[in-house]
C-alpha cells in the first residue's frame, strides 16, 4: 500500500485511534489518545513519530503492566503517557502541588490530555517536564522544548500561570513511510477478517 | 430518543438541505457553468459553480463510460458512472488535471485540503436511457415512470469532513455557510443534480437533432437518489453532542410551536396547504420493502384520520398545536405522528429557522470527565440516564446478539451475529447501554466514597461510557435509549433519522440495513431560485406536467 502523501487531521486522528485500540487500548484511552496525538501534529510536532515508538514499546511490553493503579507507583519499569494524561485530566493539577510520575515513556502525549483541565479562558497551562526537554499546553497550544527523551523517563507535572501561544497551525500531517506502516499495522488488527458469509450478513445482501 | 421513533423521522425546516436552499435564496448565490466539456458518449468533465457573498465554491464533475455489469451500489465498487468533488474556490485547470487523477478512484485516490467533499453516482438503468429516448424523440418522458423512481442518478457516497484529504471539518466551521451540519455535503448534492438534468439532455441532443429538452415541471420531479448503506449507522452513537444538539433543537422547534396561544388564520391556512402536500408526496412514496409498505398503509391511514380531525375545526382553542400533537400521539402510528411534528413547524419558520444555528458542535476537544464525582453519584447517574439498559438482561443471547465490527475488506462497519461469527474481539464501542449496565455492574464492587477518577485508573475499560455519562449531563438527547445490538434491531432506523435531518425523503429500505432515498425532489434549480419559495418544495403539489 502506498503512504498517503499526507493525511487530514480528522484522518490522522482516525488512524491513530485504530492504532491505539489495535495495541490494546481501551476504548476510552483510545480517544484520549487520539486526541493528543491530532493536538501534537496540528501544532506542528512529531504525533505520528512519537506515536509509532510508544505503541512499538507498548506491543514489547504487556500494556496493563504499563497502566499502574495509583500515578506514585513506581514499581512499573514503563508507563504509558495516555493513561498518565487521562489521571491528570480527571483528578486535576492543584496550582504549587506538582505531581511526579516514574518511567514514563512519550511524555509529550501526556500534555494535550492534561491541558484539557485549562479552561480556554484561563491565562494558565500544563508544564510537563522530564530531564531532557518540556511541554507547555493549554487548551489552544503546545511548545516543546528539549528532546524526546530516549528511555521511561521521570515526568513531572505542574499547572503554572503562563499563558502558550502557537506559531503556526498545521493542518495536515505528511506520514513517513516506515512511520505509516507501523500505524497501519496495528490498526488493522482492528479489522476483522473478512469472509463471502461475514460480507453477505453484515452489510446485506445486494 | 428510541429507535422505533427515530425510524419514523421525517425532513422538516431544520433539514440540512432546506436550509441550504434558504440561505441559497436569501443571500442571492450566483450559480455557472464554467466549462461542460462532455462528449456524445456521455464522457468528460464539467465545472459548476456557486458564489456566495463570501466567496465560491466549484463542483468538479467527471462523467465516465461504465460498462452496465460494473454499476453496483456497493460500497465495494470500484468505478461508477459518474465521480465528483467540491473544489474550495475557482480550480485552475492544473487543479482540474490533478483531481482527474484521483476523483474517479475515489476511495483509492486522494484529494486536497482545496477540496470539501468527494461523492459518486450511478444511473438510474429503470430511467436513465428511457428519459434520453424519450427527450431524442421530440417528447417528454412519462410523468408515471419517473415518479416511480424519482431520480436519474443516485450518489452511492458522499464524503466530507477530511476524508480521503479532504479539508477538515475545523477548517471550515467558521464560515456561515458551513456552519449548519453538512452544509458542504448538500452543496455537492444540489449542484450534481442540476449537472444530471444537464446531462440527459446533452445525450438526448447527442441522440437527434430534434431533441428536446426537459419541461421545467418535469424537471423539478426529479431529485438525486441515494443509496445508504450501514456506513452511516454508526455516526448517530459516536457522534452524541452533535446527535444530541440535532434533536434538541427539532424538541425545542416543536415545543415553541406547541406554546402558540392562538395561531393567525394565515398559519392555519399555510399547515393546512402543507398537510395536502404531504398527502401528495406519501402518494408518490413507493418501497417494495414489507415493512414500509406496512407503515406506509399506515401513514395513508393516519392522514385520513388527520384530514377527518382537521375537519372538526380544531384551531379554535388555547394552544392548538399542542392539543394537536396530543391528538396525533394518541391516534396515530409514529409515522404519522412524526409527519404532524414536521408539518407543525411549516408556518413557524420566523420562530424555528433560528434553531439551526445550533445544531452543529464542536467535535475538536474530548468531552471531559469530572474525575471528582463520587461514585455515589455516579452510579445514581447511570441509574437515571440508563434506566432502559439496566432493565435488559444482557445475559440473554437475543439481547446481546450482534456486534458491530469493521471489516477487513472495505474498511466499512458491519453488524454481525456474536454468537455465530468470531467478531466479538472486533467490536466497536456501539452498544452504550450494554456498556453503560456493565460499568453499574462493576460498582457494585466499590465504595460510594471513592472518587470517579480512582475507578478509572483501576478500570480504563470504563473511562468511554463515562465520557458519554458526561455527555448526557447536559445534552439529554445523545444518547439512542435502546438495545443496538438486540436481535431484532433494524440499522435503517438508524440511517433513516440521520436521513431525514438531511431532509430525504421517499425512504424505500431495501432490506434490514440499506435504505435508498431522493434528496431535493421538487427544489428549484439554481435559475429558479429567485423566483421559487425555499421552503414549499418539500412537500410538492401535484403540478401539471403538460
Amino acid at each position: 500500500m502506498n503512504t498517503p502523501p499526507d493525511l487530514s487531521l480528522g484522518e490522522f486522528r482516525t488512524l491513530v485511534g485504530k492504532a491505539f485500540r489495535g495495541a490494546g487500548y481501551s476504548w476510552g484511552l483510545t480517544e484520549d489518545a487520539s486526541f493528543s496525538a491530532k493536538r501534537l501534529a496540528e501544532s506542528g510536532l512529531p504525533a505520528a513519530t512519537i506515536v509509532a515508538d510508544l505503541l512499538t514499546t507498548v506491543d514489547a511490553h504487556d500494556l496493563a503492566a504499563m497502566l499502574p493503579a495509583d500515578l506514585d507507583d513506581r514499581d512499573r519499569s514503563v508507563v504509558c503517557p495516555i493513561w498518565v494524561g487521562a489521571c491528570v485530566a480527571d483528578r486535576g493539577v492543584d496550582p504549587g502541588s506538582p505531581l511526579s510520575v516514574a518511567h514514563v515513556v512519550a511524555p509529550q502525549l501526556i500534555a494535550p490530555i492534561a491541558a484539557t483541565r485549562v479552561s480556554p479562558d484561563d491565562d494558565a497551562a500544563v508544564v510537563i517536564e522530564w530531564p531532557e526537554g518540556r511541554c507547555e499546553a493549554n487548551a489552544h497550544a503546545i511548545v516543546l522544548s528539549g528532546r524526546s527523551p530516549e528511555r521511561p523517563c521521570a515526568v513531572r507535572i505542574a499547572r503554572s500561570d503562563i499563558d502558550v501561544e502557537l506559531v503556526s497551525r498545521h493542518d495536515r500531517v505528511v506520514l513517513e513511510h516506515d512511520v505509516h506502516a507501523v500505524l497501519d499495522g496495528f490498526a488493522k488488527r482492528t479489522y476483522a477478517p473478512a469472509t463471502e458469509a461475514s460480507r453477505i450478513a453484515g452489510a446485506g445482501p445486494s | 430518543m428510541r429507535l422505533e421513533r427515530m425510524g419514523s423521522f421525517h425532513q422538516c425546516r431544520l433539514s440540512f438541505m432546506r436550509t441550504l436552499v434558504r440561505r441559497m435564496k436569501a443571500e442571492e448565490w450566483a450559480f455557472e457553468r464554467p466549462r461542460f466539456d462532455i462528449d456524445d458518449r456521455g464522457v468528460g468533465t464539467a465545472l459548476y459553480s456557486a458564489t456566495t457573498p463570501e466567496r465560491t465554491y466549484t463542483l468538479v464533475a467527471f462523467a465516465h463510460d461504465l460498462p452496465d455489469d460494473m454499476r453496483s451500489d456497493r460500497v465495494i465498487a470500484t468505478a461508477w458512472d459518474t465521480t465528483f468533488t467540491l473544489h474550495d474556490g475557482v480550480p485552475t485547470d492544473a487543479d482540474v488535471e490533478r483531481l482527474r487523477a484521483n476523483v474517479p478512484l475515489q476511495e483509492a485516490g486522494r484529494i486536497s485540503s482545496s477540496e470539501l467533499t468527494l461523492a459518486r453516482a450511478n444511473r438510474s438503468v429503470r430511467l436513465w436511457q428511457t428519459v434520453i429516448d424519450e427527450l431524442a424523440a421530440g417528447r417528454q418522458p412519462d410523468v408515471e415512470a419517473i415518479d416511480r423512481v424519482g431520480y436519474l442518478m443516485r450518489t452511492t457516497a458522499v464524503y466530507g469532513s477530511g476524508k480521503f484529504g479532504a479539508a477538515d471539518r475545523q477548517a471550515i466551521a467558521d464560515r456561515d455557510e458551513l456552519l449548519a451540519p453538512f452544509q458542504a455535503e448538500m452543496l455537492t448534492v444540489y449542484l450534481i443534480r442540476t449537472f444530471v438534468i444537464d446531462l440527459v439532455e446533452h445525450l438526448a441532443r447527442a441522440q437527434s437533432e430534434s431533441a428536446v429538452p426537459l419541461r421545467p415541471a418535469l424537471r423539478r420531479r426529479f431529485g438525486i437518489g441515494n443509496s445508504t448503506g450501514l456506513g452511516m449507522a454508526p455516526f448517530v452513537i459516536t457522534h452524541p453532542r452533535l446527535i444530541n444538539n440535532w434533536f434538541e433543537a427539532r424538541e425545542i422547534a416543536l415545543a415553541r410551536v406547541r406554546s402558540v396561544e392562538s395561531p393567525t388564520d394565515d398559519e392555519i391556512a399555510t399547515f393546512g396547504s402543507y398537510l395536502r402536500r404531504a398527502r401528495t408526496s406519501v402518494d408518490l412514496w413507493r418501497s417494495e420493502h414489507p415493512m414500509q409498505l406496512r407503515k406506509l398503509a399506515a401513514l395513508r391511514n393516519d392522514l385520513d384520520l388527520l384530514d377527518a380531525h382537521i375537519a372538526t375545526a380544531p384551531f379554535h382553542v388555547s394552544r392548538p398545536w399542542d392539543s394537536l400533537i396530543d391528538w396525533a400521539h394518541s391516534h396515530l402510528s409514529p409515522e404519522g405522528q412524526e409527519l404532524v411534528v414536521s408539518l407543525v413547524l411549516e408556518p413557524y419558520g420566523h420562530l424555528v429557522d433560528d434553531l439551526v444555528t445550533t445544531m452543529h458542535a464542536d467535535e475538536s476537544m474530548p468531552i471531559r470527565i469530572d474525575g471528582s464525582q463520587s461514585l455515589g453519584s455516579v452510579r445514581a447517574a447511570l441509574a437515571d440516564r440508563y434506566d432502559w439498559a439496566l432493565e435488559i438482561d444482557w445475559d440473554a443471547p437475543d439481547a446481546n446478539a450482534r456486534a458491530w465490527y469493521v471489516s477487513e475488506e472495505k474498511l466499512e462497519p458491519r453488524l454481525g451475529e456474536r454468537h455465530d461469527e468470531p467478531i466479538a474481539d472486533y467490536e466497536q464501542p456501539l452498544q452504550p447501554g450494554r456498556d453503560a449496565a456493565r460499568m453499574y455492574a462493576a460498582l457494585d464492587d466499590w465504595n460510594e466514597q471513592e472518587t470517579l477518577a480512582t475507578f478509572l485508573r483501576h478500570h480504563p475499560e470504563h473511562r468511554h461510557i463515562s465520557r458519554r455519562l458526561s455527555v448526557l449531563t447536559d445534552a439529554p438527547y445523545a444518547e439512542v435509549r435502546d438495545n443496538t445490538i438486540d436481535a431484532e434491531m433494524l440499522p435503517i432506523d438508524l440511517l433513516r433519522a440521520k436521513l431525514s435531518f438531511f431532509g430525504a425523503t421517499h425512504f424505500d429500505p431495501r432490506s434490514d440495513r440499506w435504505v435508498r432515498i431522493n434528496m431535493f425532489k421538487g427544489a428549484p434549480f439554481p435559475h429558479e431560485l429567485a423566483t421559487s419559495d425555499p421552503d414549499g418544495w418539500t412537500y410538492p403539489e401535484l403540478v401539471s406536467a403538460s
